[in-house]
């Protein structure tokens, strides 16, 4: 039979797991749970717990979903979805070298415009954005003819494209982007696909925000939801201490392990060094269960059907619900 | 378990039901008087016993409603987080109004799989989503090529995939002049690059709801909504129908004229006639209250014209295969003439339109006003003193564009218990809810009459769903989860294979990706969407 979680590195059943589990977060001053891969089922259970515990929820990758979202709700933007994006970009501007390549076939919704795909990427990027956004704006500066070109491109285009990665490129650089899609759109179409993040980030945002009303790096230490972006980084909060039990859910564990008293809700592949103070062995989302994914080809959230469906080993959400009811047994015996 | 309610005064007016008298009911149905004794019993002597009410269209979940919450995260101190609260209050506040059905109306089939995870976590109610067509390539080619049947039974694939209650078509084909770079577009425009007319979409997809015999008549945004002078183009959609049903979706936003010296004036008397001589047409109001709000629809080229007076001052445009979206908080000022005209011509609609089988409340939450301005526009439409003292708080010269001080109608127990329940239940196709009868579902709404209309409606009494008291005055009793409901019309298998080429052709993926699977969203184990029958 396999192992189901252990405490302090010992083989014990999943109930007595979940049971310290719910000690553990109920007898916190501060619980902190953070989500390394999580899928959106475990992570409206996450949500479910945290409330219930008054703790705080982050997502491992939330600061560069964060950025993003940062320059959408400071100024608002316009952006498409990858699907459309593919059916009907005449010109696309890949920005930073982290993004994927752009297939150069012609639009399918628009063959007979062609497709021109060009990346803007290296030395001095933020320099050579900050030009591009003064040439699109209409300034007479002098720039070298590639910019000028890509600027022409950009202005000449039907259905203009700007992809880019938050996690390469830094906010002041989206906001460019975004101010100069903004103008663009003056006279023709133009739109920004950001790069949605790892680990699910984006499915997590999505699921936090129809839970609580708010993205990641939310705390219900004061019973409601709220939100604060610095305050709440999960790693900073390790780091400096203001954490004292952290449940972490994830492929592997977290950087920040050795720091805290850590529970965690892993995989049996992950690497268990050093050893948290409680693991719950849990399954892999679309692997060993069904899950909910952004996925960020489609730009929506998909059902993944579980590859390799086990009984065994329950998911995250469900193993999140039991100590959500452990904790709720604790407080009531208190 | 067997409950009686009695005492109060019973309005049921789908069997013409309006007196003092009991209800029975028996586990989830109103049952008749069984000749047993109640395992327990309500005494609301006073109280008005309605069936739950059905909201027939706010925006309450989705990616365009989750795009909202995200974008104003300053706005969420409060119950209302600027109109666009998390789905756990939706649940709650619409329980303790007596609400105990939403219809979501406006969700891409891409889309779908998110829209109906949010709704399974929505507590309480019972709820549906439309499914939106008629900015999308495929639907143009079909229309184009004539192919009618293969139409339908692309529709029918999209209703099944998403598990909708029934169609939407929004600003059809504007979305597609939006991304070829048009900045209006109404409805004899002919989209670019498809070679149509909007007025030819909206004629295809009521043959569409026809053939497929959808019980909801096809539901539609019309072009230029929110423009001065729309209702010409409200007017020639009417006649456009030729006859067949059609409803037009919050008809305030596009009942404008362009009287009077800023070119802005209530047209509302003109569309309400034409409404009333049209049986053909139903129409829901998209009431504008005062106060803080956020727009959210999938009318992108609308929004992209809008955003410049977002306040506060920021947007969200999302283009989108089919319908993308556009998300601009707005305030609308009791002291700003549009948006006092825009109230007063919502107001004028509801007094003026006779049936209220036909004219449907809502405020197009949130884009007129969050639903928690319901109790106070229920108020409204039932005490024209009330109604009056709102008046004199509006500018003078905004009034001056409306007949509103003009109209003494008082809506009666009896039409509201029809425009938010009986009639809903109708319109939607579900004959077991909307009315007190022997074999409805047991949602049941109480409200205790009292000086303050308004408090009477945001906490009822009692509020049963499925037979269990889950509210009372507000204070949830209960935990419940409702369900979800969808039309399943069959199609021709062959629509699956086209679908995959196309799809592999446009998109490099495959149709089958945005399914809802049942697994996806069950709670418990229960099968999440409950199959409402079409018409044969
Ligand atoms: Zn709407």
């Amino acid at each position: 039979m396999m192992v189901e979680a252990l405490i302090a590195g010992a083989p014990v059943a999943r109930a007595p797991a979940v049971a310290a589990a719910g000690w553990l977060l109920g007898a916190s001053a501060n619980p902190l749970i953070v989500a390394g891969m999580m899928d959106c089922g475990a992570a409206e259970a996450a949500l479910d717990l945290a409330r219930a515990a008054r703790a705080s929820f982050d997502h491992e990758n939330a600061a560069a979903a964060l950025a993003d979202l940062d320059v959408m709700r400071q100024a608002g933007w316009l952006v498409v979805t990858p699907l459309e994006a593919r059916a009907l970009a005449d010109c696309v501007l890949l920005v930073g070298s982290d993004v994927a390549d752009f297939p150069s076939t012609p639009p399918p919704l628009a063959p007979e415009r062609g497709r021109k795909v060009m990346r803007l990427a290296g030395d001095n990027l933020m320099a050579r954005l900050g030009l591009l956004r003064a040439l699109i704006g209409g300034r007479a500066i002098t720039a070298d003819p590639a910019l000028a070109a890509l600027a022409a491109a950009l202005r000449a285009a039907h259905f203009a494209v700007v992809h880019w990665s938050a996690e390469e490129i830094p906010p002041l650089a989206i906001e460019m982007l975004c101010g100069m899609i903004e103008t663009l759109n003056d006279t023709t179409r133009c739109f920004g696909l950001p790069q949605s993040g790892a680990n699910n980030v984006a499915g997590v945002t999505q699921a936090c925000a129809w839970k609580t009303g708010l993205p990641p790096r939310v705390t219900f230490a004061r019973g409601r939801a709220e939100h604060d972006p610095w305050r709440l980084d999960a790693a900073r909060m390790v780091v400096g201490g203001e954490a004292d039990v952290v449940l972490w859910i994830g492929a592997d564990l977290p950087p920040w392990a050795g720091r805290v008293r850590l529970i965690s809700l892993v995989p049996a592949t992950a690497t268990l060094a050093p050893m948290p103070e409680v693991v719950i062995f849990t399954g892999r989302p679309g692997i060993d269960h069904h899950a909910i994914l952004h996925d960020p080809g489609l730009g929506a959230l998909t059902f993944q059907r579980a590859a390799t469906p086990s009984a065994e080993i329950p998911p995250a959400a469900a193993t999140l619900a039991a100590i959500t009811g452990a904790l709720a047994g604790e407080m009531a015996s208190c | 378990m067997l409950t009686l309610i009695t005492g109060g005064r019973v309005v049921d007016p789908a069997h013409g039901r309006d007196g003092t008298g009991e209800v029975w009911i028996e586990d989830e149905r109103v049952i008749a008087p069984p000749g047993r004794a109640p395992d327990r019993r309500f005494d609301v002597p006073g109280c008005i016993v309605l069936a739950g009410g059905i909201d027939i269209h706010s925006h309450i979940a989705g990616a365009n409603v989750n795009t909202a919450r995200l974008l104003l995260p300053e706005l969420h101190d409060g119950a209302m987080f600027a109109g666009a609260p998390p789905g756990e209050l939706i649940g709650h506040l619409f329980a303790a109004m007596g609400y105990t059905m939403v219809v979501e109306p406006a969700i891409s089939p891409h889309v779908a799989l998110q829209a109906q995870r949010e709704l399974a976590a929505i507590p309480f109610i019972d709820k549906a989503i439309l499914g939106v067509i008629g900015n999308d390539d495929l639907c143009f080619r079909l229309i184009r090529a004539g192919e009618t049947t293969a139409l339908a039974d692309y529709a029918a694939r999209m209703l099944a995939g998403s598990g909708a209650l029934g169609i939407k078509t929004i600003n059809p084909g504007g979305a597609a002049a939006f991304r070829e770079n048009a900045r209006s577009f109404s409805l004899d425009d002919e989209v670019p690059r498809a070679g149509l007319s909007s007025r030819a979409l909206i004629r295809a997809l009521q043959g569409v709801v026809a053939a497929l015999g959808i019980p909801h008549p096809l539901h539609l945004h019309c072009n230029n909504l929110g423009l001065p002078g729309n209702v010409e183009t409200a007017l020639a959609t009417i006649a456009a129908a030729e006859g067949e049903r059609l409803h037009l979706a919050h008809l305030q936003f596009y009942s404008y004229g362009r009287e009077g010296p800023r070119k802005f004036s209530s047209a509302a008397p003109r569309l309400a006639a034409a409404v009333n001589a049209a049986p053909n047409i139903t129409v829901d109001v998209g009431q504008v209250m005062f106060g803080q709000t956020v727009t959210i629809s999938s009318d992108v080229l609308r929004q992209f014209g809008a955003r410049g007076q977002a306040s506060p001052r920021k947007w969200a445009i999302l283009e989108a295969e089919g319908n993308g979206g556009g998300i601009v908080p707005y305030h609308y000022r009791r002291k700003n003439f549009f948006n006092a005209v825009q109230w007063a011509t919502g107001l004028e609609l509801f007094l003026l339109i006779h049936d209220p089988w036909r004219v449907f409340f809502t405020t197009d939450h949130p884009n007129g006003a969050p639903f928690t301005a319901y109790p106070d526009l229920l108020a409204l439409l039932m005490d024209r003193d009330l109604r009056a003292r709102w008046i004199s708080e509006i500018p003078a010269e905004a009034l001056a564009m409306t007949t509103l001080p003009e109209l003494t109608r008082e809506y009666d127990w009896p039409e509201i218990a029809t425009m938010t329940r009986a009639a809903p239940a109708r319109l939607l196709g579900l004959p077991d809810r909307g009315h007190l009868g022997v074999g409805a579902r047991a949602d049941i709404a109480i409200y205790r009459p009292q000086a303050d209309k308004a408090a009477m409606f945001r906490n009822a009494a009692l509020v049963f769903k499925d037979g269990e008291l889950i509210m009372r005055e507000g204070v949830a009793m209960k935990r419940h989860f409702g369900r979800a409901f969808a039309v399943r019309p069959g199609f021709d298998k062959a629509i699956e294979s086209r679908l995959a080429a196309y799809y592999e052709e446009v998109f490099g993926v495959s149709h089958t990706a945005f399914d809802v699977a049942p697994e996806a969203i069950a709670r418990n184990g229960k099968d999440p969407i409950e199959s409402v029958p079409c018409l044969s």
